[in-house]
């Protein structure tokens, strides 16, 4: 009955979440947490459900796939777990994997805005490896996905760090509990894209992303290199 | 719970503190009679105007107070009209006196089951007869506001709320910012995937009233056919979409009404007044006050939401076991060794050897998608991630206990040694847990080797 030409723009989120052993305890603990908020909302609020596919990618040592990019109203939770160091360079490139390996396989002619990658670390980059390549790769305009990445930093995440993984959106949260930093944070993702999917325009257009980060809670950190 | 007084204009009001929700401009309050709600606009200068709240008002209350309707008892009780208005000294607009929104209305996520719930397949919606006779209800809603010359302007799939049970409502909400049809509102608010292709166009400022009769056609062509039917994009060429899920055997005068409404965006006289829609319904799928079942059943029919069905291809016949492995494990039972008879047996002439037919080539079944990489790590190293996470005072007690019985030190190396070897295999790092893995087990040694020279030496 549908017609292609009909149908809703998708828009592609990718969460990128921290999961070292810092995170362990309360802060896992929000993130799982929130989660059922999110599918929650995409069951509710059924135009939204609609419009926004959503893959969760865990990194620490290593970058995994905790959920394909689906309608996460359909989609079974996994329990995400702390693993062990900080390597960004992994989730960087587990990102790109999941980003490429998602969108093709989104039925052909679907109509696409460009991706948005929500980046959440809690520390700094630990690995031997230097993850500003991984980075480019990610970011690299010339790919036909290129995401917009927009950096969450909480705890004891560098801002210099937060401000270069950010194309255009980078943030420091305020609170000094981690479990209510991480619950800002998820709260501000859930009600990004809820309001994104509700809005008219491409969110890789220059007003088309619509990021709920009151200043109460947030403090907008200049990225160091844009690709606006 | 806190409450502070309004006086409006035929009454004063008890109201509580705490709004129950918010909105873009005002806060919605309980009042101390459950059948009216408070709301409170965030700034005078954004409320709407105060002659243009008298008119709705001067209806709301000649149809819920002087003729006593309920809420969505019929059409023009199921619309949210204001019944007071709350104004400061410079008759500055405070707030607003509304129905409280019936409790049938809200859904299991304590929010109002707006119309998408209606006309979106993902959202279950209820059969053809359900759909029709709530959509029926919209029109004579809309018929209503438009015999009183007013534009709602923001018909979209929240602003409708709907129940099927105790008995099918729908109900028109956010209407205290309804305007007068003339002259045409010059500003106002629209909803994505629900907007006049005009205004996009900049044909006009704002919606006006044949743009809530354009979104009433397509809630129409959505509801009625269960179609996405997003239609507020513009094609690559520059030129808007027709819909195009408008089946052949479709009602042809419902197809006629939705062409009207649909195929050309940007004449409004093409239009179909909800009246036409009433019109229209009522004779493709009532008959004599009753549902017309064949033309129901047809709509079911028409809107079945294609679902991808699992495919099942029979395979040629073929001796599968020729493809096996040569593995032990994979090959097939084969045929106990006969014993070797210790007398002659009589020798036959050599047949000559059969040519093997050609073994059909297998067609590759077709490619089945990769299971998800993603493993949760409960399982391996969860005695590691117990101490990480908590347990670390429980894990102490036993060691405690090992100094006494070398038995569970044993236990506590051969589990951590164990549990290493998952984490080895499974995970090429698991930094964390592997260190504490190797910390139980060395600290475990300890006691070992305490309780062995305690038992060497009392021997």
């Amino acid at each position: 009955m549908n017609s292609a030409e009909e149908l809703y723009t998708i828009f592609p989120v990718f969460m990128l979440l921290d999961v070292s052993a810092s995170m362990s305890g309360g802060p896992i603990e929000a993130v799982n947490a929130a989660l059922p908020d999110l599918k929650r909302e995409m069951l509710s609020n059924p135009t939204v459900g609609e419009i926004a596919r959503v893959c969760v990618i865990t990194f620490s040592d290593e970058g995994r796939v905790a959920v394909p990019l689906c309608d996460l109203a359909y989609a079974d939770l996994p329990e995400i777990m702390v693993e062990g160091g900080t390597n960004f360079a992994a989730g960087f490139r587990a990102a790109r994997q999941a980003i490429e390996d998602g969108l093709r396989a989104l039925p052909k002619g679907t109509p696409l805005y460009r991706p948005v990658v929500f980046f959440m670390s809690d520390g700094a980059h630990m690995a031997r490896e230097d993850w500003h390549p991984a980075l480019a790769s990610l970011r690299d305009k010339s790919w036909k996905f290129a995401p917009e990445v927009v950096a969450f930093g909480f705890g004891d995440a560098e801002n210099n760090n937060i401000r270069e993984v950010a194309t255009r959106f980078a943030f420091q949260v305020k609170d000094i509990d981690p479990v209510l930093q991480v619950r800002e944070i998820m709260n501000a993702l859930i009600g990004s894209i809820r309001t994104t999917s509700m809005s008219f325009r491409d969110p890789g257009q220059a007003q088309g992303l619509h990021l709920e980060t009151p200043a109460e809670f947030f403090t907008p950190l200049e990225p160091l290199t844009t690709d606006a | 719970m806190s409450t502070f007084d309004v006086r409006g204009r035929y009454g004063r009001y008890t109201v509580e503190s705490v709004p129950v929700s918010k909105g873009g401009v005002g806060s919605i309050h309980r009042t101390t009679d459950p059948g009216w709600v408070y709301k409170q606009y965030f700034d005078s200068a954004k409320a709407p105007g105060l002659p243009q709240l008298d008119r709705l008002i001067g209806i709301g209350r000649d149809v819920l107070i002087r003729d006593g309707r309920k809420p969505g008892e019929t059409p023009e009780s199921s619309v949210n009209w204001p019944v007071d208005v709350s104004v400061d000294a410079n008759d500055a607009v405070q707030g607003v006196i509304l129905p409280a929104i019936p409790p049938s209305l809200f859904n299991e996520y304590d929010s109002v089951r707006g119309l998408e719930f209606l006309v979106m397949a993902r959202a279950n919606p209820p059969s053809a007869k359900g759909r029709i006779a709530l959509l029926l209800r919209m029109a004579e809603i809309l018929n209503f506001i438009d015999s009183r010359r007013l534009v709602h302007g923001d018909i979209n799939g929240k602003n409708l709320a709907w129940a099927m049970t105790p008995a099918p409502i729908m109900y028109l909400i956010d209407c205290d910012g309804m305007v007068a049809q003339d002259p045409p509102p010059d500003q106002g608010v629209q909803a994505m995937g629900w907007t006049d292709p005009r205004v996009i166009d900049h044909l006009i400022p704002a919606h006006d009233r044949y743009s809530d009769w354009y979104c009433l056609a397509l809630a129409m062509y959505r509801g009625l056919l269960l179609t996405a039917g997003k239609l507020d994009s513009k094609r690559p060429d520059g030129n808007w979409p027709e819909p195009k899920a408008i089946p052949a055997d479709l009602d042809p005068a419902i197809a006629g009404l939705l062409r009207r409404g649909l195929c050309d965006p940007l004449d409004p006289a093409a239009r179909p007044r909800p009246a036409e829609w009433v019109k229209g319904l009522v004779s493709a799928y009532l008959d004599h006050g009753r549902f017309d079942d064949a033309a129901t059943q047809k709509l079911d029919q028409l809107s079945v939401v294609a679902q991808a069905k699992p495919t099942f291809t029979p395979l040629p016949p073929t001796d599968w076991s020729q493809f096996l492995p040569a593995t032990s494990a994979s090959q097939p039972p084969q045929p106990a060794p006969q014993q070797v008879p210790v007398w002659p047996q009589p020798t036959s002439p050599v047949r000559p050897a059969v040519p093997s037919r050609p073994v059909p080539t297998v067609p590759a079944p077709p490619a089945c998608p990769p299971p998800p990489s993603y493993r949760p790590a409960a399982q391996v190293g969860g005695l590691a991630a117990r101490a990480i996470e908590g347990g670390t005072g429980w894990h102490l007690r036993g060691l405690l206990c090992s100094l006494f019985l070398p038995a569970i030190a044993l236990g506590y190396i051969g589990v951590a040694l164990y549990q290493l070897r998952d984490l080895y295999d499974r995970y090429p790092v698991a930094a964390v847990r592997r260190n504490a893995l190797c910390v139980y087990a060395a600290i475990a040694v300890i006691p070992f080797f305490l309780d062995l020279i305690f038992i060497i030496g009392k021997q």
